[in-house]
Order: structure tokens, then sequence, then C-alpha cells
């Protein structure tokens, strides 16, 4: 008797959680606060901007001769701001406020080169020189 | 009362296969309820799981040997942590032990992403969910712990000896966390296909999970090689036997995805590879369970019981492959890659060859694992594969690996030049050609220990130069003193720090298994006063004297313990007493070995034999002659040193970093490196 009251009880706590929700109509949410679109550029923009890190890396330790590095680096300079610009433009079109989550970081700075540096940094990923 | 875990085994089942069907209708048509319904479903399960791992064990302290489980794995005078550990003894609570862990990772991932990856998670949480109804359908319908005998036997049958070891509480479930682990990184490439959103989003989200699983498998092969070499008494850590073999199988491919992840981050490349190999690693999971619970291979950890539940886990495996490939198949477009190899002298490359390689050794364990399945099948005789045939495979893998390692590091992304890899090569190689030689004047002459110290030596020069170049520069840059530097130096790059110290310890690791080349062994029958010598590759000489054999009886056992003298060098060195072990439950007799340990060899005792024990336990003959089989074992402390190094590098790897500052703290104050500062030294 008391194993049927038991399972009696589980049977509806289980049920009154997985149940609920359906027949009550209580919604999830369905997409992040963003969209899927900027947060993909976000990701790609971190992924580039972190593939620099790693050139600078790379050259600070004596991997790459000046010239393959000056080479590389343009490249990836490049791509980094097609992916900076990128999600700038997905944020501007999400009517999300720039740097939302991430400080006031709404200022990229532009280094003496032209190189147009992400809000933060500390460096240009442009040339490597203290900002 | 403990019957109320049957009843929350079924409630599981429907609640699983009620969740499952509303996550993956609600993803599909976008209804908010039906996705919730799938998420409280996960924690209702994990809930369930709880209560019927919690009614088993109960069952267990009881001694309830109404349930057949608990017959066959416990009995009356068990220690209290064995009775614990009786969930995961057998294969029937070791399936509830899986799905239990499952639904806890689940739940966790659920919580975790509640306000993030939105677009995944009703796939996800329908994954998981479809993994833990397939368990319990195993559970209720096929192997269930809460099956009653038709009669109740006075005592139960007892647990295995072999398991009655301390590790038991601590392998089985490591193995096991890193097993269920993977089922995550397999949720979110499922969700990923099925949104098509195979962007670089989930691949982040995966990486972590999957280097979480990772770091527990790992945990747990060098868990169970300690295991081994404690508890089965043959001297050695690694048999290839089947179900060590299993666990290996994900490990292999799990770390060929935490390589070529970083291509696809880097430079989105091999993102199908990717997909392929995050499901791929799931489905050796599985497989590893289906090894180690079917009964179908024999072997040495012979805890399966029912092979009925063999066929249900092929059914269960083969719908996921032909669905994983399905799906794969249905988004091949996707998988574009966004650049091409362009050198073959660039990280890219290495990280091609290494993944290569990892899939290879991957197939060749596979191979020699199944070919007595396919060789009955064929021939109609089962044909074990012996531990030649892994050797010949995969030491020479195993070398590549090393060498690939020095290379990784050492090489840049995209394009080396000759004249880099010169002026980065010359300083490892010099070392690695430097010790091969020293090797070879101090009478090293077996060709694979040789190159693998070789190797390890370069391998191991490139990850401490790594370290000093990467200090010095921050020391420079930042003004820091050399700790400092380096401290901020890991802080900050922990992923890139992290794997290197996980190439450290593999390193180490290597070393470790190259010792076994010089193993010393000798099996002597002796009267007590009687000695034997042997000496060590390192030159010691251990002189082993038999002084008595005792016996007594101890709680589910009698032991027979014998006393033996140990002298280093002609120096006193202790006593050593290996010791045979009768269960009274089971009737067996086990060797429990003496092991003395120093930094670079273990002095290994196995009390092979007794000649007259029945006497020694009358009383008619208290001096038996015994054999003994000695070995010297070098260099097996540094496998346990490196598998301990490898979990602190991954942790560190896994460790997240420090979250952005807020607005109101200045710019330039602001910590640089979470988000991509751009020099990250």
């Amino acid at each position: 008797m008391t194993l049927l009251l038991l399972s009696a009880l589980l049977a509806t706590v289980v049920a009154l959680l997985v149940v609920r929700p359906v027949v009550a109509r209580r919604t999830a949410i369905l997409s992040d606060v963003a969209p899927g679109s900027l947060l993909d550029a976000e990701a790609r923009r971190r992924s580039t901007l972190a593939a620099l890190q790693d050139l600078e890396h790379d050259y600070l330790g004596g991997k790459l001769d000046t010239a393959d590095y000056l080479a590389q680096r343009d490249r990836l300079g490049y791509e980094a701001l097609a992916a900076i610009r990128a999600a700038e433009a997905a944020q501007a079109e999400a009517g999300v406020a720039v740097g939302e989550g991430d400080g006031e970081a709404g200022e990229s700075i532009t280094h003496a080169c032209g190189f147009v540096n992400p809000p933060a940094s500390r460096f240009c990923a442009g040339c490597g020189k203290r900002l | 009362m403990t019957q109320i875990g049957e009843v929350a085994l079924w409630l599981a089942l429907l609640v699983a296969g009620w969740g499952a069907a509303l996550g993956f209708y609600g993803g599909r048509t976008g209804r908010g309820h039906l996705v919730l319904g799938a998420e409280r479903s996960v924690f209702a399960v994990f809930g369930l799981l709880v209560t019927a791992s919690v009614a088993i064990i109960a069952a267990f302290l009881q001694s309830d040997f109404r349930y057949k489980y608990v017959a066959g794995y416990s009995n009356r005078e068990l220690g209290l942590f064995y009775k614990i550990t009786g969930l995961w003894a057998g294969q029937t609570g070791s399936l509830v032990f899986w799905a239990l862990l499952l639904a806890f990772f689940s739940s966790l991932v659920v919580l975790q992403n509640r306000r993030r990856n939105r677009e995944f998670m009703p796939y996800v949480a329908g994954t998981v969910l479809t993994v833990l109804a397939f368990f319990m359908v195993v559970v209720v319908f096929a192997s269930n712990p809460f099956q009653v005998m038709d009669f109740v036997p006075p005592d139960g049958r007892g647990l295995n000896p072999q398991l009655q070891n301390y590790w038991m509480t601590i392998h089985p479930p490591t193995l096991y966390l890193g097993f269920t682990c993977f089922t995550i990184p397999f949720a979110f490439a499922v969700s990923a296909l099925l949104s098509g959103r195979l962007d670089t989003r989930w691949i982040t989200t995966t990486r972590r999970w999957t280097l979480l699983a990772w770091f527990f498998l790992t945990c747990g092969i060098i868990f169970g090689m300690m295991w081994a070499y404690v508890e089965l008494g043959w001297g050695g850590y690694w048999f290839w036997d089947p179900v060590e073999n299993a666990s290996l199988l994900p490990w292999l491919t799990g770390t060929a995805f935490l390589h070529s992840v970083m291509i696809q981050e880097k430079r989105g490349m091999l993102k199908m590879w990717n997909v392929l190999l995050v499901m791929g690693t799931f489905l050796l999971s599985i497989f590893a369970t289906f090894l180690t619970r079917s009964g179908l291979i024999e072997s040495v950890h012979s805890f399966a019981e029912n092979t009925t539940i063999a066929y249900i886990f092929l059914g269960f495996l083969g719908s996921l492959i032909v669905a994983s490939a399905a799906l794969v198949w249905w988004r091949r477009h996707a998988f574009a890659p966004e650049n091409r190899l362009e050198s073959f002298l660039s990280r890219e490359a290495a990280f091609l060859v290494n993944n290569l390689v990892f899939v290879s050794a991957m197939f060749a364990v596979m191979w020699g694992t199944t070919f007595p399945l396919i060789s009955e099948g064929i021939f109609g005789q089962k044909i074990n594969v012996g531990p030649p045939f892994y050797n010949r495979v995969n030491i020479p893998l195993g070398l590549i690996l090393l060498f690939l390692m020095g290379v990784g590091p050492v090489i840049a992304w995209r394009k080396a030049t000759p004249r880099n890899l010169k002026r980065n090569f010359t300083l490892p190689l010099a070392v690695g050609l430097a010790a091969a030689a020293t090797l070879w004047a101090t009478g090293v002459t077996h060709p694979y220990a040789l190159l693998t110290f070789a190797l390890a030596s370069f391998t191991m020069t490139t990850i401490v130069v790594e370290f000093w170049k990467g200090t010095r520069a921050r020391a420079k840059i930042e003004g820091e003193n050399p700790f400092t530097a380096l401290v901020h130096l890991v802080e900050r790059n922990r992923r890139r720090y992290g794997g290197y110290v996980v190439h450290a310890g593999f390193v180490i690791c290597f070393c470790g298994f190259a010792g076994k080349a010089f193993n010393a062994e000798r099996q002597v029958a002796l009267r007590p006063g009687e000695s034997v010598s042997i000496r060590s590759p390192f030159g010691h000489e251990y002189r082993l004297t038999y002084q008595a054999m005792s016996w007594y009886p101890a709680p589910n056992m009698t032991k027979l313990v014998a006393s033996v003298d140990v002298r280093k060098d002609g120096r006193a060195a202790g006593l050593m007493v290996p010791e045979k072990r009768a269960y009274k439950q089971r009737e067996e007799v086990t060797s429990e070995v003496g092991i003395r340990r120093a930094w670079n060899e273990d002095l290994y005792l196995i009390l092979a034999g007794i000649d007259d024990a029945d006497g020694l336990l009358a009383g008619r003959n208290p001096r038996p002659v015994a054999t003994f089989k000695v070995l010297v074992n070098p260099l097996v402390p540094w496998i346990w040193l490196g598998g301990f190094i490898m979990a602190l590098g991954t942790l560190v790897a896994l460790w997240p970093a420090a979250e952005p500052v807020r607005a109101t703290v200045p710019v330039r104050k602001r910590a640089p490196a979470t988000e991509p500062g751009l020099v990250g030294v």
C-alpha cells in the first residue's frame, strides 16, 4: 500500500514537472537574445582575432620570418576587420547596442598605422605596437 | 520499499521518450512550451535515476537478496564501500549508473544553456533524452536490477574478488564520466546539423565539453592502468584486453577532435571531419559500453553475463550510425572549407597528420578487438589477437605522434619557411640527438626505446623552449619578473599552455612505456630463509629473502601472507608482503602483489604459488615452499607522473578565463585576454 502511494506521488510530481508546461503553454526561450547571424558573426570575430593573436605569438616566439609575418598579418588583419564589420553590421541590423555585454566597448581604436582595432585592445592588430 | 526504484526506472523510460519527442518536435515547429517540456524532462529523468540508484544502493546495504542483482554481486560480509559500489559492479547496475551520469551531464547542459544556444537546445534535449530512453529500454526490459528471484538465498554470491579493491570506487565512475560526457558534444553536433547552424559557434561550445570528457576518460584510463598494475598481478598495466581497448577507442578520436577543432576555429577548414569525429567519438563510447557489457568478447574484465542486450546495443548503434550519416549527408553542402591547406610545412598539416595517425590507431585497435567476432563469423572459430599485433602497429604510430608533438608547437600556422624551421628545430634536434648518443654510449641499444627517448627529448625541448620564449617575451613587454611573467603567460593563454603541459605529461608517459623494454624478471621457488637476487637496468642489485609465511582470517576472505626482506645494493630496504587471498563466497584465490616504489623503477613481487597451502592452514607445515615472481619495472612511476601532469594540463586548458570587467572600469584597466587581446603574451 505504501509502495502504491509512493509510486502515485512520484508519478504525480513527475507529471506536474514534464506535462504541465505543455498543458499550461508555458514557453521556453527559443532563440538567443541576439539573433543567430549576430552570434555567428561574433564567434567568427573572436576566432579570427584569436588567430591573429596566435600569429603575433608565433612571431614573438621567433617562429616566423618578418616577411612571412607581415604578409600573413595583412591577410589575417583584413579577415579580422571583415569579421568585425560583419559582427557590427549584424549588431546594427539587430538593433542591439554595440558592445552590449562587453562593457563600454563601443569605441573602436584606430591606431596611427591606420588599422581599426576592436574595443579594449591593448596592442594594434595591424602593427603590433602598444595602443 | 526499494521497489520504488523499479517504479522510478519505468517512469524514467516514459519521461525520456516523452521528452525526446517534445524536444525534436518542439525544435522543428518552434513551439516553446514543447521545448520547455523537453528540458524539464531532462531534470525529471535525472531525479528518477537518482531515486533508482539510491534504491539499488539501499538494497545492497540491506543485503536484500530477493534481487538477483544484489545476490549476484554482494554477500553479508562484504565491506560497506563495496556494497555502495555494487551500483556499478555488474552489467545491470552499471547501465543504470551510465544513464545516471548522462542524466547528470544533460541536466547540467540544460541549466548552463537556459539563456544561450537556444536554437540548439531543443535538439540537444531531444538527443540526450533519446540516448537515455534507449538505456532505459535496456534496463527495464533486458537487464532489470530489480528482478526478483523465486527464492531468497541465505547469502549472496559476493563481489568479483578483482573488484574488491579501492580503485573500484574511483576507476569505473571516472571512466563512465568520460564515456557519458561525450554524449553532450554529440548532441550539439546533431543540433547543429538539424538547425543548420554549422558555423563556429557550436564548435566553441562543444570544445569545452569534449575537453571535460577527455579529462575524465584520460583519468579513467590511467586509473584503470593503476588498478590493473596492483590488482591483476601479472606485472603489467596494459594488456590490450578488449575492455581496455574499448576505453581507448573514443579517447583516440576524442584527442584527434581536440586538435582538428583548432583548424576549424583558426582556418575554417575540416568542418565535416570535425562533425564526423564528434559523432564517431560518441558512437565509440556506446561501442565501448557495448563491448564491456555485452559479453560477446571474452575479457579479463568479465563483468557481463547477459548477451541478449548485445543485440539491442547493436541495433541502437546501427540506428545511430545510419541517422548520423544521413544527417551529415543532408547538410553536406554546409561544410565548404573557408581556406585551403597552403603548405605541408604548417601547423595545419602537422595536425592533419596527427589526426590521420590517431584515426589509424583507432582502426587498428578496433580491428584487433573485434577480430574474434569477425573470425567467428567467417571461420566459425574465435581467434584472439594478442599484444604483439597491437604493439607492432601502435608503437610506430605512437612514435610518429611523439614526433608531431614536438613539431606542432614549433611550426607556424599557414606556412613555415625552411629558414624558420632551421631556427626553431636546431636546438630540439640537437638535444634529441645528444640524448640518443648518450644513451647509446651507456649501452641502451633497444631501437624503439632509443627512438622513444630521443624523440621525447626533442619534444620536451620544444615545449620548454615554448615556455621560455613566451615568458621572456612577456617579461620584456610587461616588465615583469620571470616567475610572474610565466604565471601571467599561462593565465592569459590557458588553452595553449595547458595543451603544452598535456603534451609534456604525454612525453613522460611515453618514456614510462619505453621502460618496459628493460624489464628484469625472475621466477624462483624458495624455502624460508632462502634468497633471490635481481639486477635492475639502473644497476641496482636487489636481494630478496623469503622469511616466513603466515595466514589469518579477514572479513570475507582468508589471507596468506609471505614476508620478504628486501636489500638494495646491500642496504636494508624494507619488507614486502605479497599475498594470496582466498575469498569465501566465490571460492576464488587471487594474488595481491607487493610493490616497492622508487622514482625510477618498481620492484614488483608476486606470490605465484604456495607448495602446501592446506598444510599451512591446518598447522602441519608452517614453513611451506613458495614460488615468487620478481620483476623490476623501470620507469613505471613515470607513467603515473605523466598521467597526473596530463590531467593537470587539461584542467589548466579547461579552467574558464576571467570574465571581462564591465563598463564601470576604464578601458585601459580592463582584462585584455578574454576578449582576444591582440597580443596575448
